[in-house]
């Protein structure tokens, strides 16, 4: 589903991926790595942030090139980055702003009741009060509910690559299994899913079938679930050694 | 003529312009010419009011002394040149212990230059009205003067809505004063989309002990408009009550400033002031200036003020394009949240004045 090839990205003319290369099917991934290693960059230059500047490589979406693509142009064809600090939008309210994006990735035209629809809906499957949809975006959350409130975004645009930059992060146990519910919820077989995590209680509710460790702007070492523990155990360092 | 008139025509002749200067680097004046010669006047003024409210208009000047004093006088040539010849007048009285529940409507549309209107309210013991004033029309140079007082008598709650939606290219000059006696409440909103050129001045007298005053500003300039705004709040009585609050949007090269005050005189104990100017810039040639000062001669007294100009984070239009929001859709989001707060308190039909010219 999504092929990186060759990737190097400068932020303020430093460079922050040498060279990475990463091949995600359907399934749910993970991607871990120590502080400075490069995730949220990958994350954010996945979404085609302008501050995040390529210099050499390619990004393969869905085997289309969209290393040029502006980031709405990327989401329309099914990209979705869940944000590591989700901005605040004061005066817009979710369910407002939600149905513009969803009226944007869908190319439909969805009136206010029918979104509603599609609104309560997902809300529930969060156990969100539906109180919420009225408040503006972001605007004095907790912690919790900024996450949430990605999720809920994610379950609605519903697109086919998400990548959930440190979701997990500042989330107490309940808040963390209603994420993961969340994000259960939205894994069905054709989805793909990049989980951007240092935990591995995260990976306990939600399973990866792949993992990857990024170390110094390269995916240092790949493979099955299982590797989790041993990162759990013997941390980063063995792996540079090798 | 009367003498108020002939009065204001002797100042004319050696009265200055302001000087539109502001501190040492402020300057928002215009290249107008001023002098303008009288002329009749062909505009539609539509008004539409319940039958209790006493309502005249007019090209001649109402018989309402109380109007006419020196309290009312600002000492400059923009304001003689308004007294001097205007030639237009609206008068509204309400009467004592009147509760309108519809508001009154005035809908002006300018097609002669120079339109100089006079605008007198009075709202009379314990009434309580609703005035939706709009204006627009307008062209090239065409310039509006609106000179607008306010009479609240004890007890009396009067809410005073102007629409602004002049040609782009119009010049316009408004001089709002408000005298609010014991326990009255004068609240103003504006709303202002065009011009190239605005020169406000709105000064509310809190006369009476617990008087109090909303004053709420929301304009939006573009081009190569210049705004020039003053907000003025006085406490003159004690336990009296203002906010204040002005905010803009400022697209392309357009030049704003927003100065606001907030006076509370030694007799005003027991008062709390508050104002707040918040500027959109949109632009990289966009500029703003707030000035809020405050002016206390009792320390019983709550005030605060503050401003804050700021263009669009980069990182929020981000956060709303990753979601499929073109860079266009983002941006105008985010002015519509910006803006929102306000707006919302207000009926559907202004709401669309400001979100349809966004």
């Amino acid at each position: 589903m999504l092929e990186i090839k060759n990737l190097h990205v400068s932020v303020d003319g430093k460079e922050i991926l040498k060279g990475l290369n990463l091949s995600l099917e359907p399934g749910v991934n993970a991607l871990m790595g120590p502080n400075g290693s490069g995730k949220s960059t990958l994350a954010n230059t996945l979404l085609g942030h302008p501050n995040y500047e390529v210099t050499a490589g390619q990004i393969l979406f869905k085997e289309e090139d969209i290393t040029k693509l502006s980031p709405d142009e990327r989401a329309k064809k099914g990209l979705f980055l869940s944000f590591q600090y989700p901005h605040e939008i004061s005066g817009v309210t979710i369910s407002n702003f939600l149905r513009s994006a969803y009226n944007a990735v869908t190319g439909k035209k969805v009136s206010i009741l029918d979104f509603h629809d599609i609104l309560e809906k997902n809300m529930s499957v969060l156990k969100m009060d539906k109180a919420f949809a009225k408040r503006y975006l972001n605007e004095g959350f907790s912690g919790g509910e900024k996450k949430r409130s990605e999720i809920l975004q994610l379950l609605v645009l519903n697109p086919s690559l998400a990548i959930l930059d440190e979701t997990d992060s500042g989330l107490d146990i309940d808040a963390l299994r209603a994420v993961s519910e969340g994000v259960n919820a939205f894994m069905k077989k054709d989805k793909c899913i990049l989980i951007i995590t240092h935990y591995k209680r995260i990976l306990e509710l939600i399973h990866p079938d792949r993992l990857f460790i990024l170390i110094e702007g390269k995916i240092a070492l790949s493979g099955t679930g299982e590797l989790v523990d041993h990162l759990e155990e013997k941390g980063y360092g063995w792996i540079e050694k090798d | 003529m009367n003498d108020y008139r002939k009065n204001a025509l002797a100042k004319l002749a050696t009265a200055k312009l302001p000087s539109f200067r502001y501190g040492l680097n402020i300057y928002i004046g215009t290249d107008f010419d001023f002098n303008i010669a009288p002329k009749k006047v062909a505009h539609d003024v539509i008004v539409d009011a319940e039958e209790q409210v006493n309502v005249f208009s007019g090209a001649e000047m109402p018989d309402a002394e109380e109007f006419f004093t020196d309290y009312w006088t600002e000492d400059h040539k923009l304001f003689y040149l308004h007294q001097a010849h205007a030639n237009d007048f609206l008068m509204i009285s309400i009467p004592e212990n009147l509760i309108l529940e519809k508001q009154i409507t005035v809908k002006c549309i300018m097609k002669t230059s120079p339109l100089l209107s006079t605008i007198l309210i009075k709202a009379g013991k314990n009434s309580t009205a609703k005035i939706v004033f709009s204006v627009e029309g307008g062209f090239s140079n065409s310039y509006y003067s609106q000179d607008v007082r306010i009479i609240a008598e004890q007890n009396s709650n009067i809410e005073m809505i102007g629409v602004q939606k002049l040609s782009k290219n119009a010049v316009m000059v408004q001089n709002k004063k408000a005298m609010a006696k014991k326990n009255a409440t004068v609240n103003w909103t504006e709303l202002s989309v065009g011009t190239r050129y605005m020169r406000s001045n709105a000064v509310t007298d809190l006369t009476g002990e617990g008087a109090q005053t909303q004053n709420t500003v929301l304009y939006l300039a573009r081009a190569s408009q210049r705004q020039d705004m003053y907000t003025a709040s006085i406490h003159n009585a004690p336990h009296t009550h203002s906010n204040m609050l002005t905010k803009g949007a400022v697209y392309d090269e357009a030049k704003v400033l927003s100065r606001g005050l907030v006076k509370i005189n030694d007799a005003a104990f027991g008062s709390n002031g508050f104002e707040k100017q918040d500027a959109l810039l949109l632009s990289d040639k966009a500029e703003a200036d707030a000035i809020p000062n405050l002016e206390i001669h009792n320390h019983d007294v709550k005030c605060t003020h503050g401003s804050t100009i700021g263009q669009i984070d980069y990182e929020k239009i981000f956060y709303l394009m990753s979601r499929g929001l073109s860079k266009k859709e983002s941006e105008q989001k985010i002015i519509e949240g910006y803006f929102n707060p306000v707006l919302s308190l207000l009926d559907e039909t202004l709401q669309e004045t400001i979100r349809s010219s966004l």
